[in-house]
């Protein structure tokens, strides 16, 4: 069923624009321009809603084992050689293959709000709690059941201009399950495509563990996502290795990729959320409109399994009712296992 | 000779600001559209000059990347509608109350997909009114604003995989509504009819 074409129907016969609005507004527009430079100026910049969609665990919790503020940044090749221990794990691990549902559960907080308005153009922001569970079956198709918490605020203005706002929704739906359908066929895994993950596990299972043929991959899926830079390949492999429950040679391929990148630092040995212990690498943006930001993965140094990711903010922002650093998102895999059955 | 590209006159504006009125020009009919089939038409108006007014002012911290600035401008009028639920949902409504199809030269067949189609579109409203605002913005702005993923993308300012992501969750939300008012087969059936109807 073709939707979006019925989608796009609706509301087909409204009438054209009112020439008598037009000009107002453009005549406004004029006056704007023609006023005096402080008019002119160019206000703060329009926060929408952000980047990431993490999955979560307590706020409070955030403040206790904050990653980000972890200063101990190393070199890059620091960085290279934890990433390439870690490939030397997965590639030493047994790399069975299982027809059954890849199965994560975790916890974590994602951005939300609204923005943008221009009498409060930096709009009202806030962090919620998101607990996630998938199954995803080798053909693609699957279940994802998410429960959002009660927002937590990163500073009291925040909290003002939403009960002034008259409490809008900001975190979406309480409770979602949702049961998706499978990876249609003939599918170039290197062309973003509409599914959970946005890679379906075939496509998954079918990637090469050729360091050099993965990176070609990795490269096409980054020129297709408009962003052929370093950020956006170190952010790819995440997504290879967030919720597919790669398999060790690929895992293996991944962190090497990861290791011939531009810019990824070592932060060293760090405790998770969940207690665990794990090697954090991290990769810093400073050409995000959200802000200096940093992006990190947590891995287990023995098995080579993603723990955790988090984003952080290390500078001011005028967005933001809070100092830096910001943690803006994290993601604390619990569970990453192969299971027969979906819950 | 071509016309300069929206990011050459949103740069121009900076130094001589009534550039930035061929910007206007160029995409208030469009941005007007997209905000008068999502929000009362009174509405539209305010938010379609406001959508103008806040680019402008903007217009500095526009990535001159990006030749073509209506990602930017339906991001920006996409977040007013953020605050104009109410109107929206109003909307909607509207849309459950009143909704056909034009199309032409049906044959007998194509009239009853017609017929159906019809009994559906207030159900489509009424499912869209349903489902959350994320999904419904990415949705609205590939089917109404006529953007491409990686535009939607930009406009929202999320990654290419959210978009992908709540477009998926968001045509499965509207199957499934449908399919709960027992429109599952209809709207198939009348999406046939659109298609052929080009």
């Amino acid at each position: 069923m073709d939707d979006i074409e019925l989608l796009r129907h609706l509301g087909h016969d409204v009438p054209p624009a009112d020439p008598v609005a037009r000009q107002a507004a453009r005549d406004a527009l004029v006056a704007l321009a023609m006023a005096p430079t402080v008019a002119n100026r160019a206000t703060p910049r329009l926060v929408r809603v952000p980047r990431l969609i993490w999955t979560a665990a307590s706020i409070a919790l955030a403040a206790t084992v904050v990653l980000g503020v972890l200063p101990m940044v190393t070199a890059p090749s620091a960085a290279a050689s934890a990433l390439n221990r870690a490939a030397d794990v997965a590639a030493g691990l047994f790399d069975g293959t299982s027809n059954g549902y890849r199965h994560t559960k975790s916890v974590g907080a994602e951005l939300a709000g609204l923005g943008g308005t221009p009498d409060r153009p930096n709009g009202i922001w806030t962090l919620v709690p998101v607990a996630r569970e998938i199954w995803i079956a080798p053909d693609g198709s699957g279940r994802l059941i998410e429960t959002r918490g009660e927002p937590t605020w990163f500073g009291p203005a925040d909290k003002a201009a939403w009960e002034a706002a008259g409490r809008p929704d900001l975190a979406g739906p309480a409770h979602v399950d949702t049961r998706f359908g499978p990876t249609p066929p003939g599918v170039d895994p290197a062309t973003p495509q509409p599914w959970p993950g946005s890679f379906s596990l075939e496509n998954v299972d079918a990637l090469p563990t050729d360091t050099a043929a993965l990176r070609q991959f990795i490269d096409r899926r980054a020129a297709a996502a408009g962003a052929a830079n370093d950020y956006e390949r170190f952010t790819i492999v995440g997504d290879l290795l967030r919720e597919t429950v790669a398999a060790p040679k690929l895992r293996a391929a991944l962190y090497r990729v990861a290791a011939g990148l531009g810019g990824v630092e070592l932060i060293g040995s760090v405790t998770d959320r969940a207690g665990r212990p794990g090697i954090a690498v991290a990769m810093t943006n400073s050409q995000s409109s959200r802000g200096l930001e940093r992006r990190t993965l947590i891995f287990d140094p023995q098995t080579s399994m993603l723990l955790a990711e988090e984003d952080v903010l290390l500078n001011k922002v005028n967005w933001l009712d809070a100092d830096p650093p910001i943690v803006i998102g994290y993601n604390t895999y619990l569970v990453s296992d192969i299971v027969p059955t979906i819950r | 000779m071509d016309r300069e590209t929206d990011a050459v006159v949103i740069a121009a504006s900076h130094e001589r600001p009534t550039a930035f009125t061929a910007v206007f020009d160029r995409h208030y009919d469009a941005v007007h559209r997209y905000l008068a089939r999502r929000v009362a038409t009174d509405l539209a108006d305010d938010l379609a000059a406001d959508t103008f007014a806040i680019a402008f002012r903007l217009r500095d911290r526009y990535d001159g990347a990006h030749d073509d600035a209506r990602p930017w401008l339906f991001g920006i009028a996409t977040n007013l509608v953020r605050h104009h639920r109410r109107s929206e949902a109003r909307r909607l409504r509207a849309y459950e109350r009143v909704q056909t199809i034009e199309s032409t030269e049906l044959d007998e067949d194509r009239v009853v997909g017609r017929a159906d189609a019809a009994l559906a579109l207030p159900r489509v409203a009424r499912a869209l009114r349903r489902i959350p605002d994320g999904e419904r913005d990415a949705l609205l702005l590939l089917a109404w604003a006529d953007l491409s993923y990686d535009e939607i993308a930009r406009a929202l300012d999320i990654p290419i995989g959210t978009v992908r992501s709540r477009i998926h969750r968001g045509r499965e939300r509207l199957r499934e509504l449908l399919a709960d008012s027992g429109q599952s087969l209809i709207a198939e059936a009348i999406t046939e009819v659109i298609a052929s109807d080009g």
